[in-house]
């Protein structure tokens, strides 16, 4: 070999005959090769890239091995990478048009065998036509398939220039730079895979983003809206519950004058006949006036027309007691009010009053035997509580989900006009409140109202 | 005593020459000064640029060092240049020593081994080749080189090993400087 270098190079290598065997040859040429695959390895493990991989495969294989021409074909999963390295440079590609060699590949790795052809070989087989190795100056060619695991392996694949230059070190070596290929490449390629992925997140994420904003676009212009829905709707409520305020008090002025009228002609008619009518007629305008008393009060809805002060129940009971004196006297009614309060406390008493008209009013309507209709006004906790409570008929359970309804009415015989409980319901919310009725038929009916402390 | 350059010894030289020194002790890893620089210490102009020089060529770059000391041995021992060929000699069967782990063994005497990659050996002969006749440098040395898988900087580097050699083996001989005693000694 040396010989034959020489006669054409003209200046041969120097010489110096030294003791060595061929066994500390071998040994000594490893070390120089290991030397040459630390290197390799080191500069591999650096890489950010599988372009720095290739760079790095033709700087130092060289000093490792004869390596005219080089390939290395590596899979991991659905991942393809080749790389091609000769005089001095790699390409590296992760596609490949699917020619004869990589059928060979495959068929390599599906042996597990290395592989060696000399010039003869190679010159035949129409495998190495297209490929890297199909160069006239190729002689010799050895491959080796290293598998990993069934979906991770390469084979590399080696051209020289000259027909014997391979031996089981090489091979060794092949086998070693696979190894440290196949490490890297599959770290590379996860890594590329997640910055795909992350990528892809981010994208997503973007679309997100945008539409967030357009949600968030959308939502603001339904607010707004809403909002002059709200307001609109907030105006016309406003004006009809003017409407309905002063209706209900224009109407209730004719009402008071044919009342005294009513009560002139009492004084003044002797007709029996016509006196019952006017009887009649008495009754039935004091009904109606009570309902437009009701319906005047839901004028109060206006949170702007409650009129919030330190709450004195005296005159408020007093009231009451002028009120159903009267009536409870005549019915046998036992009519009993209880205060308990200690604190003070802030509402509009207006209200509260009539409140407890209307609720007192209700049981006084469904009195039973030995009738009595209690009010308690006590404080739990911070919390105001009205509670009336009759021992009358009691109301159908089927029927308590409905009683706060306008118009509705319980009993077939109730006297009422079914405004009561639906207008005490919503003066209880313009409190800030809460009002709950328990009852047992035969038994009576409780009702409680609970008030915030105010202030 | 040397009659042609007055070699300057490390404790006569000046400061800057000194600070010179101790880079080619450090970065050689020698615990003595070289001969070769010694005999440029009375010209720190001078023994800067040779020195830079010696150090971008040999100490950087791809190329692995042992191949570059065995490259500049086998220049210098065909141009017969003995300051130089023993001077690298020694360098390069002190790293046959640190790779193999046995004092026996000496690079310089088993480049041609079979079991030696071809890069090695191309390499050598290239470069010893064009150090000695520059003129005759063809263009197919360079694919020679290619074929073994150098890049073209690797060509490049190796090359500057040619002139650098030219450089070390023409003060060498000029200034007629001895082989180091240290080396005798390493010898």
């Amino acid at each position: 070999m040396l010989a034959d270098e020489a006669k054409t190079n003209r200046m041969p290598i120097k010489v110096v005959p030294g003791p060595m065997d061929q066994k500390v040859d071998l040994q000594q040429s490893q070390r120089l090769r290991y030397e040459a695959f630390s290197h390799f390895a080191t500069e591999v493990n650096k890489a950010s890239d599988v372009e720095a991989v290739g760079r790095s495969l033709s700087t130092h294989v060289k000093f490792m091995l004869d390596a005219f021409l080089l390939r290395v074909a590596y899979r991991y999963e659905q991942s393809y990478l080749f790389f091609e390295a000769s005089r001095g440079s790699c390409t590296v590609v992760d596609r490949e048009p699917r020619h004869e060699f990589v059928v060979f590949e495959s068929a390599l790795l599906h042996s597990g065998f290395p592989l060696f052809l000399g010039s003869e070989d190679i010159e035949q087989d129409p495998t190495f036509s297209g490929s890297l190795f199909d160069h006239p100056k190729l002689v010799s060619f050895y491959a080796l398939p290293v598998r990993i695991s069934p979906r991770h392996h390469l084979v590399i694949s080696v051209g020289n220039k000259e027909s014997s230059r391979y031996s089981d070190v090489d091979f060794r070596f092949l086998r070693l730079i696979g190894e440290v290929l196949s490490g890297k490449l599959s770290q590379l390629l996860l890594l590329r895979r997640v910055e795909s992925k992350n990528e892809e997140l981010e994208d997503a994420n973007a679309q997100l983003t945008r539409l967030n904003n357009q949600i968030g676009e959308l939502n603001q212009s339904l607010e707004r809206t809403v909002a002059e829905r709200t307001s609109d709707l907030r105006t016309a409520n406003e004006e009809l519950s003017i409407l309905f305020y002063r209706t209900s008090h224009d109407f209730r002025r004719p009402l008071t004058t044919i009342m005294g009228l009513v009560q002139v002609a009492e004084m003044t008619v002797i007709d029996e006949e016509a006196l019952q009518l006017f009887g009649n007629c008495q009754r039935v305008v004091v009904e109606m006036d009570a309902m437009l008393t009701k319906l005047s009060a839901l004028g109060y809805y206006q949170s702007s027309y409650t009129t919030t002060r330190s709450l004195d129940f005296t005159p408020i009971l007093g009231a009451l007691r002028a009120k159903f004196a009267e009536t409870a006297a005549k019915a046998g009614i036992d009519l009993r009010f209880n205060l308990y309060l200690k604190d003070t406390f802030h509402s509009d008493p207006a209200i509260i009053l009539f409140i407890l008209e209307n609720l007192i009013e209700n049981s006084i309507q469904f009195c039973g035997r030995y009738p009595y209709v209690e009010l308690d006004v006590y404080q739990e906790n911070l919390a105001l509580v009205l509670r009336v409570a009759d021992n009358g008929q009691g109301i159908e359970a089927n029927q308590m989900t409905r009683i706060f309804e306008m118009y509705y009415r319980a009993n077939a015989y109730s006297k009422g006009n079914g405004l009561g409980l639906y207008v005490v319901r919503k003066l209880v919310k313009v409190l800030g409140g809460e009002v709950e009725a328990r009852s047992e038929v035969g038994r009576g009916s409780v009702f409680t109202v609970v008030l915030p402390p105010g202030k | 005593m040397n009659n042609r350059f007055e070699l300057i010894e490390y404790a006569d030289a000046s400061s800057e020459v000194k600070a010179l020194y101790q880079e080619t002790m450090q970065e050689l890893n020698i615990p003595f000064v070289l001969n070769w620089f010694k005999c440029q210490g009375n010209n720190p102009v001078l023994l800067r640029g040779n020195w830079t020089k010696l150090r971008s060529t040999l100490l950087t770059g791809q190329i692995p060092f042992v191949l570059k000391q065995l490259i500049i041995y086998n220049i210098s021992s065909n141009k017969g240049c003995q300051y130089c060929a023993h001077a690298h000699g020694v360098m390069a069967n002190s790293l046959s020593r640190t790779l193999t782990g046995r004092d026996d063994i000496k690079l310089t005497e088993n480049i041609d081994s079979d079991y030696i990659p071809s890069s090695y050996k191309t390499a050598i002969q290239v470069v010893t080749h064009c150090a000695l006749n520059p003129g005759s440098t063809t263009d197919g040395d360079f694919d020679r080189l290619r074929d073994e898988g150098y890049s073209n900087a690797d060509i490049q580097e190796l090359m500057s090993l040619a002139d650098l050699a030219n450089m070390l083996n023409t003060i060498a001989d000029i200034s007629g400087i001895k082989i180091d005693n240290e080396l005798m000694e390493t010898k």
